[in-house]
């Protein structure tokens, strides 16, 4: 049976956007099911709104928007009582493991940093940096004006720049009066736990 | 360090796309997609497109803290309101919302407000506003208690709800209540001059008397819906508009969830 453009409509988004959509939630929630969930509600709005959901290219920018009002509204109850996500919330648990990182200290330092942030800051930040979306594109996400995403940015670069700038030469200083000592600083290292996320909901 | 390190440490210190897009998650995909699509919304009505801007999608359905299997009957009857401040603990709650439930909102619960309330069958439920620059939230408290929750967003009421009227609602639905009625509490905001504002839903329309200052308003109405018993997912209602009316019946504006 053929399909409703509708119906085309929203499975072509889907299709395109969805391991977008996920990494976007993943990247802001403090657990995979609940970047599943999220991604279940933004696509459940999608659906129901699929005459208001914007053709290509700007079809991710109003799903991010709308994840992101999701995750604001932080109602995990409910929607976890869907349930429309029980089977990717599963999977996610058995094939998603901790991001690669190349430096696990530098990683907990720059998120220790980012949550000295405004929620703007951070979310501006966050989409250029990971999402790479242009101030352009950040503005109809955020609906701002570019200007004012620039500046968010600046801002952001610069508070979350400062205390890795301080730490890096404090790192030096500390490396050069341990100069034998750099067993020692590979076990403190190791010790560092790693949080993908920025912090529980 | 430049921008682009900078931004790279970021990237470096989350999840990818390219880490997201190597995951085989194929079946989940898949079930998601038909359950989003065989959702029951599809089968009641269309909702038109109240927000026609991609951003401020703050479909806050205040469901938030508690709900609760309880009836609610007829409309609310809405009363001046006067200043008031928060209890100690409806206090923790807002604090607790702004911290917790939304990471992104950092709102004060100094900054609460009493902005409407409605008196309905020996219930009294108050919607109290919280906001600031940067942040605004809405809660719904019934007699010192936590009734339909909250919700904030990270931006300021101006930016989120730039235009008047809008509202929202909460829902709680029992179908073993045997009523085949939602229970609504409308709330949400009218422009300067309303006498009353219609909420059309997709489960039907309930007209709202507005009295409190800034225009704003909450009630409680039933309304019909379409829905299998617990544990099924919720009914999925929409709000369709929401016109606000002078007091000789004269069309003030229409809008919708706000944004």
């Amino acid at each position: 049976m053929r399909e409703s453009p509708d119906e085309d409509k929203f499975r072509s988004a889907y299709e395109a956007h969805t391991r977008a959509l996920l990494g976007y939630a993943l990247r802001r929630t403090a657990t995979p099911a609940d970047a599943a969930d999220v991604v279940a509600d933004a696509m459940l709005t999608a659906w129901r709104r699929i005459d208001i959901v914007p053709d290509e290219p700007e079809t991710i920018l109003w799903l991010y928007g709308v994840a992101r009002n999701v995750i604001a509204n932080g109602d995990r109850t409910h929607r976890r009582q869907r349930r429309l996500a029980d089977k990717l919330r599963s999977q996610l648990d058995d094939v998603l493991e901790d991001p690669p990182v190349a430096d696990p200290a530098l990683a907990t330092q720059v998120i220790a940093a980012m949550k000295s942030l405004t929620p703007v800051e951070h979310e501006v930040l966050t989409l250029t940096a990971t999402e790479q979306l242009s101030p352009a594109e950040i503005a109809v996400v955020l609906d701002m004006k570019q200007n004012t995403v620039r500046t968010h940015l600046h801002r952001a670069r610069t508070k979350v720049r400062s205390p890795l700038t301080t730490n890096e030469s404090e790192k030096s200083a500390t490396r050069t009066k341990r100069r034998d000592g750099a067993g020692h600083e590979r076990a403190e290292r190791q010790s560092l736990r790693f949080h993908p996320t920025r912090g529980a909901q | 360090m430049n921008d682009e390190e900078l931004d790279r440490l970021v990237a470096e210190s989350m999840y990818s796309d390219t880490d997201v897009r190597s995951l085989d998650l194929r079946v989940g995909e898949a079930d998601l997609m038909e359950n989003v699509m065989n959702s029951t919304i599809r089968t009641i009505e269309r909702p038109q497109p109240v927000r026609p801007r991609p951003t401020r999608r703050r479909s806050k359905l205040f469901t938030g803290l508690i709900v609760g299997a309880t009836v609610a009957i007829g409309g609310g009857v809405a009363y001046a309101v006067v200043a008031a401040r928060l209890s100690p603990e409806l206090a923790q709650v807002v604090e607790d919302v702004g911290t917790v439930g939304g990471a992104a909102c950092g709102i004060d619960s100094e900054n609460a407000r009493l902005v409407a309330s409605t008196i309905s069958e020996g219930r009294t439920i108050e919607y109290w506003t919280v906001d600031s620059p940067e942040s605004h939230a809405d809660f719904l408290f019934e007699d010192g208690a936590v009734f339909g929750g909250g919700g904030c967003g990270p931006m300021s009421r101006a930016d989120a709800y730039p235009q008047t009227p809008w509202a929202n609602f909460t829902l709680e639905v029992d179908p073993r209540d045997g009523t085949g009625l939602g229970h609504f509490t409308f709330l949400g905001q009218a422009p300067a001059g309303t006498a009353y504002v219609d909420i059309v839903t997709t489960s039907g329309t309930s007209t709202v008397e507005v009295t409190a200052p800034d225009g704003y308003f909450v009630a409680l109405a039933d309304l019909p819906v379409e829905s299998a018993p617990p544990p099924s997912p919720p009914p999925l209602v929409d709000l369709v508009r929401v016109d606000a009316y002078g007091t000789d019946g004269t069309l003030l504006g229409t809008g919708g969830l706000g944004g």
